[in-house]
């Protein structure tokens, strides 16, 4: 029984120090990023001749918000010659194949592939793409997003940097006002971007390419392999990988795109599970090379495994509640006889539940956004419905490892209405009976 | 064409003027007096507040015993708590408790509030009075602890969450740019002030909950009940301070205090 007591206090006190550390991170990053030196992106570069770039936009079923895509892409500021949009129809039952070829009747620039194969998902599509794409830079939009104008020149003129591998964008949810969960999602975007992304831009440690509203080296990336269709995290699998490859990922804070923000707690669920999932995936694949790899500084490395963990430690935070739910029964509620007992919990308690709330508050004075901080009591509440969806994500990456089981692709669901008004409904079944014959052909 | 009616300052690189000097001086001048005011005081504070529970108390309970206890921790000092007789749950109390917790699991995990934070938060929260019911419902009698036990470990949490806000808010305030420090200062001594209330007023409720409706509840106050909603009113106070600080520094008057590097 001693043997058992001792370990579930050990397990507190590694709660503890990993709380602690994780405040100390995000401490540091609100404070660099309110108060010191800001690493400003190449935005001030002119080139007379930009690299040639293949425009990337996974689909399936995306007639809802294709158009809005598509349009804003159009309207972007890029050489024609050296541009081409290459939407990749993946499956889709919807109306989405037709309006593509209507685009691309329209624009010979626009490229789409329709690809109607068992094999779904988005790094299958994206390396089917890339066998096609003429770019010398990839970048990469989900359909939802809606880039602004000079988008597209910001993200390639960093690839005139030889150690950029890949950049990435800010993403700012368009829908905010939409309803609660829309506007807690705009304050933790906010304070992930502003904050988080920009410092450690700043401090030369791991900004993370996101999978979306950025780009990346092509002939870099079909060197080694293309996307791993396993992975569901893509984004975060790049981003180890070049920097394992001694390339670097830069944040471009100014190219900011908008995106449509889940609409409904079912939906934000379900991503937020898919993203813990294929983290976490990454996390068992990439803490090895990441430890022993010649090819990053110790600082990368430190913030490199830091990363690599945040979507394990929900979980492990889960494991300490139940753990201190033992210790409270076992009468063993002093963890230790010393008094410095008193001053762990309230470390634990409050700079480690704090921290996150720190890079938020400094987001939003960076954004000068007034009112919305009064949302950020809410977010409290937030904390164990991302405790409980996270560590679901956890074990499914677990047990990804354990069976070896295949990872399938979800779609995030979309909300925007369609032009009558009302949200686009699921595909009619002549949309689906064209679907299909396109498939058998 | 549509006219901006103002131009935002550009956001995107924008950082706020600091002085180290000032900042270490917010330190020094309002954060460590306040830490060494608060050793010196703890033992009068924890003493004024379990005389004050006491007066409660006695006047809810009369002729229950009820008595302050000292207890030293090295660098903290003496501290006092309330000591009360222990009050256990009957079996039928346990049954009945445990038969709302249930309906209300039901509840939440149906219809629409399934999965909403707000229902996943209230689902672990109960699942604590769960635990604490069915370990009465088995082992009463085995229950580790004494209601000197929870006034212990409840003043002995609470003197290390003052001291712990003491710096949280102390750092969080200091370093948000090198203007504004009467709000910055206003709202330290805030947190300051709400915690120690809170504080107290929470210790008198919950020996309160104990002494009349048994240790039952013990578990949901520590879990539940507890340090969270330390955090809770913290971030609400923080919250009206970031809200006034982005006014403060987006005023004209201001400007000076941005740089764009």
């Amino acid at each position: 029984m001693e043997m058992v007591v001792a370990f579930l206090k050990g397990y507190m006190v590694f709660n503890i120090i990993l709380m602690l550390v994780y405040a100390v991170r995000h401490f540091l990053f609100s404070v660099n990023r309110l108060l010191g030196r800001q690493r400003i992106y190449y935005g001030d570069i002119y080139s007379s001749r930009m690299k040639s770039i293949s425009v990337l936009i996974p689909m399936h079923n995306e007639e809802q918000v294709l158009e809005y895509a598509l349009e804003a892409l159009l309207a972007c500021d890029y050489d024609r010659d050296r541009l081409e949009i290459i939407p990749i129809d993946d499956n889709s039952t919807d109306r989405t194949y037709e309006m593509l070829e209507e685009y691309h009747k329209k624009y010979e620039f626009i490229r789409p592939i329709h690809r109607n194969c068992p094999d779904r998902g988005k790094p299958v599509g994206l390396n089917d793409a890339m066998k096609v794409a003429t770019g010398e830079i990839i970048i990469v939009f989900d359909a939802d997003y809606r880039p602004a104008k000079d988008m597209l020149k910001q993200l390639a003129i960093a690839f005139e940097d030889p150690e950029v591998g890949a950049v990435m964008g800010r993403v700012i949810p368009y829908n905010t006002n939409k309803n609660l969960l829309t506007r807690l999602i705009n304050l933790e975007r906010s304070g992930g971007y502003q904050v988080d992304q920009q410092a450690r831009y700043n401090l030369r440690t791991i900004p993370q390419y996101g999978g979306t509203v950025g780009g990346f080296r092509k002939d870099v990336m079909m060197e080694m392999g293309g996307f791993n269709p396993a992975v569901l995290a893509e984004d975060t699998e790049l981003t180890y990988r070049l920097y394992t490859h001694g390339w670097k990922v830069i944040y471009a804070n100014s190219a900011e795109c908008y995106e449509e923000a889940p609409e409904t707690w079912e939906v934000r669920a379900r991503q937020i599970r898919r993203w813990a999932r294929g983290h976490n995936q990454v996390m068992l694949r990439y803490l090895i090379p990441t430890i022993f790899t010649l090819k990053m500084n110790l600082r990368e490395k430190i913030d490199g495994l830091l990363l690599l963990f945040v979507y394990a430690v929900p979980f492990f935070l889960m494991l300490g509640w139940l753990d201190s739910f033992a210790l409270f029964f076992l009468g063993e509620m002093n963890l230790f006889s010393g008094w410095w007992v008193l001053l762990f919990i309230g470390v634990y308690c409050s700079f480690g539940n704090f921290a996150p709330f720190y890079e938020i508050g400094a987001a939003l004075i960076l954004d000068g956004m007034l009112g919305e901080i009064f949302l950020l009591p809410l977010i409290m509440f937030n904390f164990y419905f991302y405790m409980w969806h996270i560590s679901l994500g956890f074990l499914d990456a677990i047990a990804d490892i354990v069976t070896k089981r295949k990872a399938h692709w979800a779609k995030t669901q979309r909300f925007t209405s369609t032009e009558s008004g009302t949200p686009a409904a699921a595909a009619s079944p002549e949309q689906e009976q064209a679907a299909q014959k396109r498939e058998k052909a | 064409m549509v006219q901006k009616q103002r131009i935002y300052y550009a956001r995107t690189y924008r950082h706020l003027v600091q002085s180290v000097l000032k900042n270490v001086l917010y330190l020094l001048l309002l954060i460590l007096p306040t830490i060494l005011l608060y050793f010196w005081g703890l033992h009068a504070l924890t003493r004024f507040i379990s005389e004050v529970g006491v007066k409660v108390l006695g006047n809810v309970f009369p002729g229950i015993p009820m008595n302050i206890t000292t207890v030293s921790y090295p660098v903290f000092g003496a501290v006092d708590y309330i000591v009360l007789p222990t009050v256990l749950p009957s079996f039928p109390f346990i049954v009945g408790n445990l038969c709302v917790v249930f309906v209300v699991l039901i509840f939440l995990s149906t219809g629409k509030r399934k999965g909403h934070p707000v229902a996943i938060y209230l689902m672990l929260s109960l699942m604590s009075h769960v635990v604490s019911c069915i370990f009465f419902l088995f082992g009463t009698n085995h229950f580790p602890y004494q209601m000197f036990h929870f006034s212990e470990l409840y003043i002995s949490q609470q003197i290390s969450i003052w001291l712990i806000f003491i710096i949280l808010s102390g750092l969080v305030t200091g370093f948000i740019g090198s203007k504004g420090y009467v709000y910055k200062t206003v709202t330290f001594l805030v947190t300051m002030l709400y915690s120690l209330v809170f504080g107290a007023i929470r210790y008198i409720v919950f020996l309160f909950i104990l002494e009349q409706y048994s240790m039952l509840y013990m578990a949901v106050m520590f879990f539940v009940l507890g340090p969270l909603f330390d955090f809770l009113y913290l971030v609400c106070i923080y919250s009206f301070f970031i809200n006034k600080m982005t006014k403060y520094y987006d005023s004209s008057k201001r400007r000076g205090e941005w740089k764009w590097s």
